[in-house]
């Protein structure tokens, strides 16, 4: 008992000694086990003490009361499932892109305002809205939370939540492409290699429906397999002279070529191309984060990046904008996402065991997308930051050429040369890594260094192919499905205006309903493409705004849950992030619209066009382009904005309701049966 | 509305032992529990849960202990079917 306690004191302090030497560090570089201890430390303490209260005191959660699982099961979406699976199974729902992409953009503020946020974001806001969701998700039989806001707050919420999702979707599906589209301009050995995914993947769609059915771990191995082939044949194409042109591509080909991917797949069967690619994706992210874990851990590489960069006054080349807000927005996965709400009112919630499962899994679940992101963070801060920003700084601000590149990067304070730079491309097999925005292409270098000092250098371009199919395969996967979930949401709303158009199986509308959310992404995502800032530069905060929007709402749901389970004095535990959740994002969606900076305000930016094309400097066609889209930007953020502010004074008008007895505190749970288990 | 029938011992009043304890082996210990397979099979049911697939074995169990009589699927059938359940609307994955 003594023993136990000592060893928790014993964690305590160490991890504060590792954020003490991640703060007060100066100068010379430091390690990235201190950072990895310093996280480590701070989850493990969370988890033991936080989740702890939060499962027994908060939620109640009881061990007797049957799960839907065990009461529904039907052998196939209610599972009985032990709960280390289920971490693994779960883990693998929420983990994407987002974790390894924020972090890395996020470093151009350095190292330490992003660990910060990620950690203890992650411990007091994020783990606990995934826990909430999944806990009030696991007492009604599995809903969505767009059908718990509904019963618990009102159908208008309902309905809002759902508005809220599909718009949060289309930005989201847009932002992902573009970071593809930046990691495979111009790089055959890419572009080669995600495009052989595509036939795999369909390969190993017939093998579990068509010649052997069912078996899909077979397919899978076949699968994983080939696609390693087919990475090592990339480098054989990239140095071909006569196969290289064929695969290469300019952006703006890369991104028509998603968008015709997004509509095929999303008309598809299931069966033929999604989820065989869900299939390989998991594998490969799950075997990937692995080895990324060991690597870290191997290596121990040193952080070059500096705690703090002068960026943080807001005149970062790869966002705009201040430490405070948009650190807090740059990261939203693996700190706080809403919509891994969505995930965790959905599959997860129908095969917990026993209920008191949902701690490992909805806290602690996220508590480990926290860590990918930790080390997404460290593959970025372990390249020295001049090579940082040549590749994450837009091509507009960096110049055309190596030289030019060198010059603006020198007048930042940062030092690299050319020759360093060309290096380093040829090293990972590429023309150039110039204006690669978007985070890939950096997290990439940064995993190969990881990858070829644990485990033995001279395969660098490998390795970077390596990641960069990764990251690509995943978020093709996110932009399947989610054209395909965009789909059938909009299908659901449509069918409130007329009835046929509700039918999922009638093909006009699934076409109709297809072409629209390819539009909307797709139609961000060139626009994204063509804008001379680069794209990332206006559509990443407006990912992260509204996927912390989205977070918001489900806060205020699981605020409704607990306050109506009558343990309002506890409501402070989804209060507090809601309210830190609000300010920040309130915060930015105000600045994005309307600050004076042209870098930052879209409003301000679409004037500066203005004047610039009354002056001459800007074609007034192009300027009139980037005007519409500035405006619809600012538009877009003002209907997150107001659609989040119904939501929560719509429940904050049912928790005074409640408060004030006016309004009886029911929970629409299902009702209790206790467990057949025994134990 | 789905069944209300508490699946979990398929009606009858004998107390089971939760699914981890067949899959696992020791309760208590989650770390050591999570490496030792009795055997393959188990291993591949592991395997087949953490990346969501279909698992045709352990239906057919479930089956067969809980709906004995009812015709059984075949493997493309079952297949067909899940699939249909977990990619039939809402999301699955997040970014």
């Amino acid at each position: 008992m003594l023993l136990k306690k000592l060893g928790w004191l014993a964690l305590a302090v160490a991890g504060a000694v590792a954020w003490a030497m991640l703060a007060l560090h100066r100068g010379e570089t430091v390690s990235a086990g201190w950072l990895v201890l310093a996280a480590v430390g701070t989850y493990l303490l969370a988890y033991r003490f936080y989740s702890r209260f939060l499962a027994t005191r908060v939620f109640g959660l009881n061990d007797r009361r049957a799960t839907p699982a065990e009461r529904l099961m039907n052998g196939r979406d209610f599972v009985p499932t032990t709960r280390w699976v289920l971490f693994g199974h779960h883990f693998a729902a929420i983990a994407g892109a987002g974790p390894l992409v924020g972090p890395v953009l996020a470093a151009q503020f350095g190292y330490l305002p992003g660990t910060i946020w990620i950690v203890f974001g992650v411990v007091l806001g994020g783990a606990v809205q995934d826990f909430v969701i999944l806990f009030g998700s696991m007492r009604r039989d599995g809903k969505s939370l767009g059908q718990m806001a509904k019963e618990e707050t009102g159908p208008i919420t309902g309905v809002l939540a759902m508005v809220a999702v599909l718009a949060i979707m289309v930005i989201l599906l847009a932002v992902l492409a573009l970071v593809v589209v930046n990691a495979l301009k111009d790089s055959p050995w890419g572009i080669f290699t995600i495009l052989c995914t595509m036939p795999i993947a369909i390969l190993m769609g017939f093998w579990m429906k068509v010649w052997r059915p069912g078996r899909t771990l077979e397919a899978s191995i076949v699968g994983v397999v080939l696609l390693l082939l087919a990475l090592v044949g990339g480098r054989y194409v990239a140095g071909s002279p006569i196969l290289a042109p064929y695969f290469t591509a300019s952006g703006l080909t890369i991104a028509y070529g998603m968008i015709a991917y997004g509509f095929i797949a999303s008309v598809l069967p299931v069966w033929m191309l999604l989820c065989p690619r869900d299939y390989l994706s998991t594998f490969m992210k799950i075997g990937t984060i692995l080895l990324l874990a060991v690597g870290i851990l191997i290596a121990l590489p040193p952080l070059k990046l500096p705690a703090l960069t002068r960026f943080i006054d807001g005149t970062g080349p790869v966002f705009a904008g201040k430490l405070f807000p948009f650190a807090f927005i740059t990261i939203a996965c693996g700190a706080i996402s809403g919509f891994h709400a969505l995930v965790a009112s959905g599959t997860t919630p129908k095969m917990l065991t026993r209920e008191s499962d949902a701690r490992l899994i909805g806290y602690g679940g996220m508590l480990m997308e926290s860590f990918v992101a930790v080390m997404a963070l460290c593959a970025a801060a372990l390249l020295d930051p001049g090579v940082y920003f040549a590749i994450n700084a837009p091509l507009s601000t960096l110049g055309g050429s190596l030289e030019s590149a060198v010059g603006v990067i020198r007048n930042w304070g940062f030092t690299v040369t050319p020759e360093q730079l060309q290096g380093l491309a040829s090293a990972v097999g590429e023309k150039s890594l110039l204006g690669r925005t978007g985070g890939a292409p950096s997290l990439a270098v940064g995993m190969a260094h990881i990858f070829s000092s644990a485990f033995g250098s001279g395969l660098m371009a490998l390795w970077y192919h390596f990641a960069i199919m990764f990251e690509a395969l995943f978020i093709l996967t996110t932009v399947d499905t989610g054209t395909r979930v965009g789909r059938f949401m909009l299908q659901e709303l449509a069918g409130h205006v007329w009835r046929p158009l509700g039918r999922t199986s009638w093909y006009p509308s699934t076409m109709l309903a297809s072409g629209l959310v390819v539009a909307g992404w797709g139609y961000f995502l060139v626009q994204g493409v063509l804008d001379p800032l680069g794209g990332i530069n206006s559509l990443w905060p407006l990912f992260g705004i509204s996927n912390q929007l989205l977070a918001a709402v489900a806060l205020c749901v699981g605020t409704t849950l607990i306050i109506k389970s009558g343990r309002a004095r506890y409501a402070w535990v989804t209060l507090l992030p809601l309210l830190g959740v609000l300010t920040v994002t309130l915060t930015a969606g105000w600045q994005k619209i309307f600050a004076a900076d042209p870098r930052l305000g879209f409003l301000s930016h679409a004037a500066s066009v203005a004047s610039q094309i009354a002056e001459g400097a800007v074609d007034a066609a192009r300027g009139g382009r980037l005007i519409f889209n500035d405006r619809l930007d600012a538009v877009v953020t003002t209907i997150f904005m107001v659609v989040t502010v119904l939501v929560v004074l719509a429940s904050a008008r049912e928790w005074v309701l409640i408060l004030t007895r006016r309004k009886p505190a029911r929970v629409e749970e299902s009702p209790f049966v206790e467990t057949a288990y025994a134990g | 509305m789905r069944g209300r029938g508490n699946d979990g011992t398929c009606g009858t009043t004998e107390r089971r032992a939760r699914p981890e304890s067949r899959l696992l082996g020791l309760r208590t210990s989650p770390w050591a529990g999570c490496l030792t397979f009795p055997t393959f099979g188990t291993f591949l049911t592991f395997i087949r849960q953490i990346a969501g697939m279909p698992d045709y074995p352990a239906h057919l169990e479930h089956l067969r202990r809980c709906h004995p009589g009812q015709p059984v699927p075949t493997q493309r059938e079952f297949y067909d079917d899940f699939t249909r359940a977990r990619y039939g609307d809402g999301p699955t994955r997040c970014c």
